[in-house]
């Protein structure tokens, strides 16, 4: 499944560079204001609300914004999100909020509809509470019943990110970001070990995934700076 | 358009495929493997454990073998703390190990599991016990986390029969009388007297025969190592009198591992 992924995100990132060929050749002035912002794109993960509808065990939303600074964009996500798992051996419920913030460097430079492609690196932050009733049955230590809860743990993690943000209808976007999380940090976590961090994911393994696509609504500042010149070959 | 729209469809599949789960089988991490090492070579150290009681009378092993160079056991998932009692030579030992256990929600198939680190050694009455890893296993097998030295014996010598004996008892005067068995044979491990220089032993054999033997050996006291404290340092081992055809010296030191200090002729 990872080398299906990684195969596929290479495939695109090839494609998301096979740029048409921009044959402007008219000298024009590009260095002035070009690292004031031009606009705020506010977007939601569509993920996130698909779950909440179709799934009993997640409930949660996110919003993401992003200002830019030429090539640069200033990213932020909030976001909430909960977990409610009910087995026959343990019940897991989690609730909290989280927030990120980073930068996306855009490699679409020339692209006439301001397109991006993007990497980028995001630093996380959550807060939440979290229940866990177990019913064990241990083949030397007999039968156990337990209840934990760590209220208000923190958490933070780093992520390199990268996608792509595409303009469909005037003001309309679409993107997808697929997140690389690592580096996660807790606290708080007194009585259990926490299973699941909002914003982050599972955490028993070294590094997450994560994925969000994303539709946004792009509110002008001012217009644009005009393209720069295509290199003469 | 539809390249663009291609774009999402693909990435939307890839977001699925990450899904995966882990597995279910021995989550808890809760055995502990415990290493018998001699303390004077750091090699290992044979034991016969007749039994390991854990947490009280609660929960009992009894090793299938009837001597070990190491031993797994299981910790208390439910609490911080589990004592083991080791019933090893007829004489027990106490082995108390802290440390850390939290459940996690792994998964709606798996359910919770324990994990346990942070293991110490927060008592024990054995010679000495070090921690030479701080996480316990999550399954049987080799891995050691604990291992337990024993001082050299040093006032202990190995007698050897040139043909096989059956020996019913041995007395000293100054130790506790060895029973033997009805299994004939050819080395036996005796103790001397530490407060003298001279040991007499006396041998019962199964046909009822009795044999004296009488040794004497020039004594001090050293601290070979720390842990173990002032040991008695036997050498110049001589064989004073006996009642045997011949009984001769082969090592006038002792050595543990034990090589054979005295060889017999019935």
């Amino acid at each position: 499944m990872r080398s299906l992924f990684s195969i596929a995100f290479l495939l695109s990132a090839f494609a998301t560079f096979a740029q048409p060929k921009d044959t402007l050749t008219v000298s024009v002035d590009t260095v002035k204001n070009r690292f004031l912002p031009t606009g705020i794109r506010i977007g939601t993960d569509v993920i996130a609300l698909i779950k909440t509808q179709r799934q009993d065990d997640f409930k949660g939303w996110e919003i993401n914004a992003d200002v830019d600074f030429n090539r640069y964009y200033l990213a932020v996500d909030y976001g909430s999100w909960g977990r409610n798992f009910l087995t026959d051996s343990a019940t897991y419920q989690n609730d909290g909020r989280y927030w990120r913030v980073g930068v996306d460097v855009n490699f679409l430079l020339k692209d006439v509809e301001r397109n991006m492609f993007f990497l980028g690196l995001r630093y996380g932050r959550a807060r939440y509470n979290e229940q866990m009733t177990v019913i064990s049955d241990d083949d030397v230590w007999g039968a156990n019943t337990d209840s934990y809860e760590n209220a208000a743990a923190t958490a933070r993690w780093l992520e390199l990110t990268t996608g792509i943000k595409v303009k469909i209808y005037k003001f309309i976007w679409l993107g997808y970001t697929a997140r690389f999380k690592f580096g996660l940090k807790g606290k708080g976590q007194n009585e259990m070990l926490s299973h699941d961090v909002p914003g982050y994911g599972r955490t028993d393994k070294e590094t997450a995934w994560g994925f969000n696509y994303q539709i946004f609504f792009r509110i002008p500042f001012r217009p644009a700076p005009p393209l720069p010149p295509a290199k003469k070959k | 358009m539809v390249k663009r729209s291609l774009w999402f469809l693909v990435f939307s599949l890839m977001a699925v495929s990450c899904l995966d789960q882990p597995d279910c089988f021995s989550l808890n991490n809760n055995i502990v493997g415990i290493s018998f090492k001699r303390l004077s070579n750091n090699r290992a150290d044979t034991i016969g454990i007749t039994r390991i009681i854990a947490d009280g009378a609660g929960v009992e092993f009894v090793p299938n073998d009837a001597v070990q160079t190491s031993v797994n056991l299981p910790l208390n998932l439910y609490t911080n703390s589990t004592t083991f009692v080791v019933e090893a030579g007829g004489q027990m030992y106490d082995l108390k190990l802290d440390y850390t256990s939290k459940a996690q929600f792994v998964s709606e198939d798996c359910g919770a599991k324990y994990v346990i680190t942070g293991l110490r050694a927060a008592s024990q009455t054995f010679d000495s016990v070090r921690v030479a890893s701080s996480t316990p296993k999550s399954q049987d097998g080799p891995g050691t986390n604990i291992e337990v030295f024993r001082c050299p014996n040093t006032s202990r010598i190995k007698i050897r029969f040139i043909s096989q004996v059956t020996i019913s008892k041995i007395e000293t005067g100054y130790s506790d009388p060895i029973t033997g068995s009805a299994t004939p044979v050819s080395t036996i491990l005796v103790p001397l007297n530490t407060t003298e220089s001279q040991s007499s032993v006396k041998f019962t054999f199964a046909d009822g025969t009795t044999k004296d033997l009488v040794l004497n050996y020039d004594r001090e006291f050293d601290t070979l190592f720390g842990a173990c404290g002032e040991q008695v340092i036997i050498s110049e081992l001589t064989v004073t009198s006996h009642t045997f055809t011949a009984a001769t010296v082969r090592r006038k030191a002792i050595q543990d591992p034990n090589q054979t200090n005295i060889e017999i002729t019935f």
